[in-house]
């Protein structure tokens, strides 16, 4: 089975990311000089690219194959759940899809491994989860 | 409208990066660090040495899709990555 996760972004986005992983342009070409890794040339290439085109849209997507994970009713019930009602924590959203907060932890924490969710700081340690794709595709 | 596309596919302890931008494509196997691209030359080309950037040796096929599926029927089946075996296949 092969799960596809798709997100639309632009330059800009493109960029900033490119920025939180490497800091800059030069940064990465230094690394790139001193390890010789591939990914690394390709990701220098496309930030050049971008900064001369940072209004073009780029559609990324991130497959895995494998036979192993499997998504099941309420996997789809939390992710349907965090795109469309925006739960302010993992109690919040609980409480949205009227289940016991124990019970949701374990299939929050599947679903992040997974790289379908990621959380950022909310108030009061709280954890706001927010999905990193646009779309799910699925192939058997 | 878009005009780019970045894939990342984990198969097994591989991971296939294919970009493409409107100046060209590249396809990369991570953790080998073997890269396939047409970028500077508009011909497909494969860079098998990954100590040696400047060599590289050209392939007859030259569709992106076509390449990064062989690549990835490739992965899936074999049990070690051989990389003579795959240039064999994509020559």
């Amino acid at each position: 089975m092969i799960i596809t996760l798709v997100k639309k972004q632009n330059g800009q986005e493109f960029i900033r990311e490119m920025e939180e992983t490497y800091n800059s342009i030069s940064e990465l070409e230094k690394l790139f000089k001193r390890t010789n890794n591939m990914k690394m040339y390709v990701d220098l290439e496309n930030w050049k690219y971008y900064k001369e085109n940072p209004e073009e849209m780029i559609e990324t997507t991130e497959s895995l194959v494998t036979n192993k994970l499997s998504l099941s009713d309420l996997d789809l019930i939390i992710l349907n759940t965090i795109k469309h009602e925006k739960p302010r924590s993992i109690r919040d959203l609980a409480k949205k899809i009227n289940k016991d907060v124990s019970n949701i932890q374990p299939k929050v924490k599947k679903l992040e491994e997974n790289g379908f969710i990621k959380f950022e700081e909310g108030i009061k340690n709280s954890k706001i989860p927010y999905l990193t794709f646009d779309e799910i595709k699925l192939e058997i | 409208m878009t005009r780019k596309t970045q894939n990342k596919t984990s198969i097994g302890d591989k991971i296939l990066y294919k970009v493409k931008t409107p100046n060209g494509w590249s396809i990369i196997i991570m953790p080998d660090n073997i890269l396939i691209d047409n970028y500077h030359i508009n011909k497909a080309h494969i860079h098998p040495d990954p100590n040696n950037h400047a060599c590289r040796v050209d392939l007859s096929l030259q569709d992106c899709e076509k390449i990064y599926e062989i690549i990835k029927d490739y992965l899936n089946v074999s049990n070690a990555f051989d990389i003579e075996e795959l240039m064999r296949m994509l020559k």
